[in-house]
């Protein structure tokens, strides 16, 4: 299943599925790369709200996106991660250090803001 | 309790009725014996006066016949369930097990004092009949230790239940502010608990700046230090941020020199400079009212 991404304002939202496969994470990487450029996009979301695990494989492939997005000048925020995922990815040694993290989309929103001081 | 259940060899049934046979002729002496032994341990006797002369000879008769059945008839289940239960009444009276030694081995004194060898017609039915009442005597150590130490650990693992809960209580503090004040040790299991009850709060309240206060915390080791950093983390992977308070200069010296790596976590002296911290990251203020001023209409006006 394609990964949904939905363009609010100057951000691009994308919500993580349940079970991703190796293509989809590629072809998310080149959507969100295509839409940040075409919409001339400041911020992305990155919404892993329904995510139950979080392996070193997605967190490399998004510490990988948010690279890239920044090299394009597009901050982006990991917003949602659950309780669980999160003690589990402590145990696993993931630390996603440097990557900026919001509790829900809300959040997340806020802090965007917050960064590109609008 | 059945799921204790014996299997005996021909020969150690064969000892066990022989030491019957013997215990049969001299159980009342016996019993009187022990009574002596019973009255000058306290423990023992402060049960034993609990109860009336009608309920002790009661108990020693339903005793026997619950030895009886099993030793010769070879039913022992009914015993075992009994002594069983004997076994945790001592784990719950807090009877010690070493005056129960103290009985068992008057037991195996008076016994030998009473048997009459001469009645014996084989050195051989001597040695069986001893080693019938060893094997009794095994028998019962053996249910009643059981008993003993599976109720002192059922009781060991109630009370762990209740620190645990009694704890690490979460306290809201202001919208957005958690307090945790962590007392007592941290061991792996309990600081799992910990984190896993932080992060569900987290997400319920939607917290974003917990302050741990570990004042309460005696021994800081690296094994410690590891978990407040990954429980930091963890919080950090939600979107929240953890202050550290309550450092004590010991602690803090043990964390340099084990080189806890606390470099992305907030780290303050006190509780209150925690607090002060997290509302100054909320963007809260907090303000001391002069109460010799006039009114609070002119206080807000200065505000």
């Amino acid at each position: 299943m394609k990964i949904p991404i939905l363009k609010l304002e100057s951000y691009l939202i994308a919500t993580l599925q349940d079970s991703i496969n190796d293509s989809e994470w590629k072809q998310f990487q080149s959507d969100i790369m295509m839409q940040s450029k075409k919409y001339h996009i400041s911020g992305v979301v990155i919404d892993a709200g329904v995510l139950d695990v979080m392996d070193s494989f997605a967190t490399r492939t998004l510490g990988m996106i948010i690279q890239a997005l920044k090299l394009l000048g597009v901050k982006t925020v990991i917003a949602g991660i659950q309780p669980e995922v999160a003690f589990s990815m402590v145990q696993l040694g993931i630390r996603m250090e440097g990557t900026l993290i919001a509790l829900d989309l809300e959040e997340a929103i806020k802090l965007l803001n917050q960064i590109l001081k609008r | 309790m059945t799921k204790n259940s014996l299997i005996l060899t021909e020969e150690e049934k064969k000892n066990l009725k022989d030491f019957w046979k013997v215990y049969e002729g001299v159980s009342k002496k016996i019993q009187e014996d022990l009574l002596q032994v019973v009255q000058a341990i306290p423990e023992f006797a402060s049960i034993l006066n609990s109860m009336t002369a009608e309920q002790q000879t009661k108990q020693s008769k339903r005793s026997h016949d619950i030895q009886q059945q099993a030793i010769l008839n070879n039913k022992w289940d009914a015993f075992l369930a009994f002594q069983y239960e004997q076994g945790m009444n001592y784990a719950k009276l807090g009877i010690s097990f070493n005056a129960w030694f103290k009985l068992v081995n008057a037991f195996k004194y008076s016994f030998l004092k009473f048997v009459d060898i001469s009645t014996f017609e084989k050195f051989k039915d001597i040695v069986s009949a001893i080693e019938g009442m060893t094997q009794f005597i095994d028998i019962t150590m053996g249910i009643i230790g059981d008993a003993y130490i599976e109720t002192k650990e059922a009781i060991i693992k109630e009370q762990q239940e209740a620190i645990k809960e009694l704890s690490t209580p979460i306290l809201q503090m202001r919208e957005k502010l958690l307090i945790l004040p962590i007392i007592g040790m941290i061991d792996t299991y309990r600081a799992k608990q910990i984190t896993q009850d932080l992060l569900r709060a987290i997400k319920t309240i939607k917290a974003k700046i917990i302050v741990m206060d570990i004042t309460g915390v005696p021994i800081v080791d690296s094994k410690v230090a590891n978990h407040l950093v990954q429980t930091a983390h963890a919080v950090k992977l939600m979107g929240g941020k953890v202050i550290i308070t309550g450092i004590s200069p010991e602690i803090a010296q043990t964390m340099v020199t084990i080189g806890a790596n606390l470099q992305e976590i907030i780290t303050l002296g006190s509780l209150e400079d925690g607090i002060q911290e997290g509302e100054q990251i909320l963007g809260y203020k907090v303000i001391h009212i002069d109460k010799t001023s006039k009114s609070l209409d002119e206080l807000s006006v200065n505000v």
